[in-house]
């Protein structure tokens, strides 16, 4: 036979699979068997475990532990402060996300709209400080500037005749939540901003210049190729917003510790409550299964929507 | 029918002047290629046209009116990106009738131009799909498309086909020139870097180089005359060979010697003053041949061989390592690496640059 011919219909030999190649993967399994187990450890056993003692009644100091079954789950939709609680984490998700979403997405397509790079930077950078401040320190500024009389918010109604909007803001039932989101969005607000303004510089700008060609303005541009081609990014930051909102704690804790009377209570703080507090362990672990089993929701229907809604650039 | 006029369009980023006053005068109907090497602002020049770009100085007038102020949808210009530019997230129609949509042209009119440049563009089967969902050939159609639905006075292309593989880059030239005789009353303006585009579409050429224009004519006049040695050795593959060369006698005809020392007649007069005068000597591959007798212009050896099939080109060593000189010889010649040849020319294939760079003498 000729070099360099080509042999058609020669089958290649069957060669039986060695016990090494069959059991490969599951040796390939060692390299990955430290991080499993501590993943496992620290991660996946508190999981089944918060379900367990959800399933009991523990006293703290005597040790114990009586099986109640689904008795604190009973007693949580009973509860009319966990539906406070559940209502201000829904308020809190809400207006994150017509905030951090939905305006954090209309900053960033006006900042990467900016012809100078150099603009673009500075407001990219003015926005993005406050996110580098950690959530505690931020809770404790807002904590003065929200003082009444002396803070600063209350000085500035004054001082431009709004005397009367002048009020304790974290110390009124009313006010207390708003006030702690508000100040939430002002922290988290870009973050959010540099998230999609990333998203957006990736979208070529012949694009643009095409849609110009075809005779779509600034408005038209924004919601005919900008906000579609950032979908995926909204999509998962709406679905983060929300998964966040569910575990809010910090910035209550720090402001109000979910008062005045529960007003401000979100459903980590009362958990904190319950289980740190009044040694309530396990009703503490039925509303941290409720936050697990809120916040798995929201990251399902993360991975359902970006599955689906991805836009090839 | 549109006339485009350029006159004295300067384009500035800060300090940094991209175009230094373009002048230029473009026919009705007149397929035009912008062609130069990369930065030499051809693209800025095109944008500046469809008025992506603003321009710093200058008037860029259509059909006599001044139009530097009036947005590029209203331009009555349609452009080709090199990218395509395809929105990713509409469909082949809804790229096509975009435009319109925003002009809120009526759909059965929409419908009708849409479904009529799809079938010029035999795309009638895939309006359906996501531009993802094609090939780079076809997603260069869709872009066609949707220039042509909008009845544009001037079509531009921005270098369309450099994304294209070898095969389907011929092809698509193909049917942008039949495509050009489709629609004789349409101005075309086409960037390339790729003089075989320029040379096969266009009806004139714009030669670009650092912003500046160098040289206007039709395919021919440019290979034939290069208004200067850039010109010279910008249009034709390969480029032609340049020597630096001195006159020796001037007159009614000019005697001139290059490096080597051999003499070539020029039937072209120069004044006397002209006499020893540094000049270089330009030639094209395909106008050298290989000669046995006594009376040739270079000598060297064979220092390279490519074989081409129905050509060779064959890169000549005359003793300078800066100056290799190429011929196009016919593939069946048989020329061996590292033997001597001796080459001649025809003097009136000769092109002759003075000190400057510019085209003193053309036979």
């Amino acid at each position: 036979m000729e070099s360099g011919a080509v042999v058609r219909g020669a089958a290649r030999p069957q060669r039986p699979r060695s016990l090494r190649a069959r059991f490969g993967n599951l040796l390939s399994f060692r390299w990955a068997a430290i991080a499993l187990i501590l993943i496992g450890w620290f991660v996946y056993y508190p999981i089944v475990d918060n379900f367990i003692v959800s399933t009991t009644d523990q006293d703290i100091y005597t040790g114990e532990v009586t099986n109640v079954g689904l008795a604190n789950y009973d007693r949580l939709l009973h509860d009319p402060i966990v539906l406070v609680a559940l209502w201000n984490n829904c308020l809190y998700a809400i207006i994150s996300v017509v905030f951090q979403v939905f305006g954090a997405f209309l900053l960033a397509a006006i900042i990467e709209d900016l012809r100078s790079e150099r603009w673009r930077r500075l407001w990219r950078a003015i926005y993005f400080v406050p996110s580098a401040i950690s959530i505690t320190v931020t809770g404790l500024l807002f904590y003065f500037i929200y003082q009444p009389q002396i803070g600063l918010l209350d000085a500035a109604l004054s001082r431009v005749g709004l005397s009367q909007l002048v009020m304790p803001w974290l110390g009124s039932e009313h006010t207390a939540i708003y006030a702690i989101i508000a100040m939430s969005q002002w922290q988290g607000f870009g973050y959010s901003t540099l998230l999609f303004a990333i998203a957006i510089q990736k979208i070529p700008r012949d694009l643009y210049d095409a849609a110009t060609m075809d005779g779509a303005g600034s408005l038209r541009r924004l919601w005919s190729i900008t906000f579609p081609l950032t979908r995926e990014m909204t999509g998962l930051m709406i679905i983060v917003t929300i998964a966040g909102a569910f575990q809010v704690f910090n910035e209550v804790m720090v402001m109000t510790a979910g008062g005045p009377n529960n007003s401000s209570q979100v459903l980590g703080t009362w958990l904190y409550q319950k289980a740190f507090i009044e040694d309530n362990f396990g009703y503490g672990s039925a509303i941290a299964a409720v936050i697990f089993v809120l916040t798995m929701l929201t990251g399902a229907a993360q991975l359902w929507y970006t599955k689906r809604r991805r836009v090839q650039l | 029918m549109t006339d485009l006029t350029l006159r004295q369009i300067r384009k500035s980023y800060g300090s940094v002047d991209i175009l230094h006053g373009i002048d230029l005068d473009i026919r009705s109907g007149e397929f035009i290629v912008f062609v130069g090497p990369s930065g030499c602002g051809k693209s800025t020049l095109l944008r500046s046209i469809a008025g992506l770009e603003e321009i710093t100085s200058g008037d860029l007038c259509i059909d006599g009116e001044i139009v530097n102020d009036v947005p590029p949808s209203k331009r009555g210009i349609a452009m080709v990106f090199q990218s395509y530019a395809l929105y990713p997230h509409m469909t082949v129609y809804e790229n096509m009738a975009f435009g319109m949509r925003i002009a809120k042209v009526g759909k059965a009119e929409i419908d009708q131009r849409v479904k009529q440049a799809a079938e010029i563009l035999q795309l009638t089967k895939y309006l359906d799909r996501l531009p993802k969902a094609m090939s780079g050939g076809q997603r260069q159609r869709v872009a066609i498309g949707r220039a042509i639905v909008r009845n544009p006075k001037v079509f531009l292309f921005d270098e369309p086909l450099s994304n294209l593989d070898a095969a389907l880059r011929v092809a698509t030239r193909i049917e942008i020139a039949k495509l050009k005789e489709s629609m004789p009353n349409t101005t075309m303006i086409y960037v390339t870097h790729d003089q075989v585009e320029a040379m096969t579409l266009a009806d004139r050429i714009v030669v670009l180089k650092d912003g500046y224009v160098e040289q206007v004519g039709t395919p021919m006049d440019l290979y034939k005359k290069p208004g200067n040695l850039f010109v010279a050795q910008f249009i034709g593959s390969p480029a032609m060979n340049i020597v630096p060369a001195r006159i020796e006698t001037a007159g009614a005809t000019t005697a001139i010697s290059h490096i080597g020392g051999n003499k070539v007649n020029v039937p072209l007069p120069t004044p006397a003053s002209a006499k020893g005068a540094a000049v270089s000597f330009g030639v094209r591959p395909e106008d050298l041949f290989i000669v046995t007798g006594s009376d040739f212009l270079f000598e060297g050896k064979v220092d390279y061989v490519e074989q081409l099939g129905e050509v060779q080109l064959v890169y000549v060593d005359i003793g300078r390592a800066d100056l290799p000189l190429v011929t196009k010889l016919p593939g069946n010649v048989e020329v061996k690496r590292g033997a001597t040849v001796r080459l001649n020319t025809n003097p009136d294939d000769l092109h002759i640059f003075d000190a400057d760079g510019c085209s003193v003498l053309q036979p």
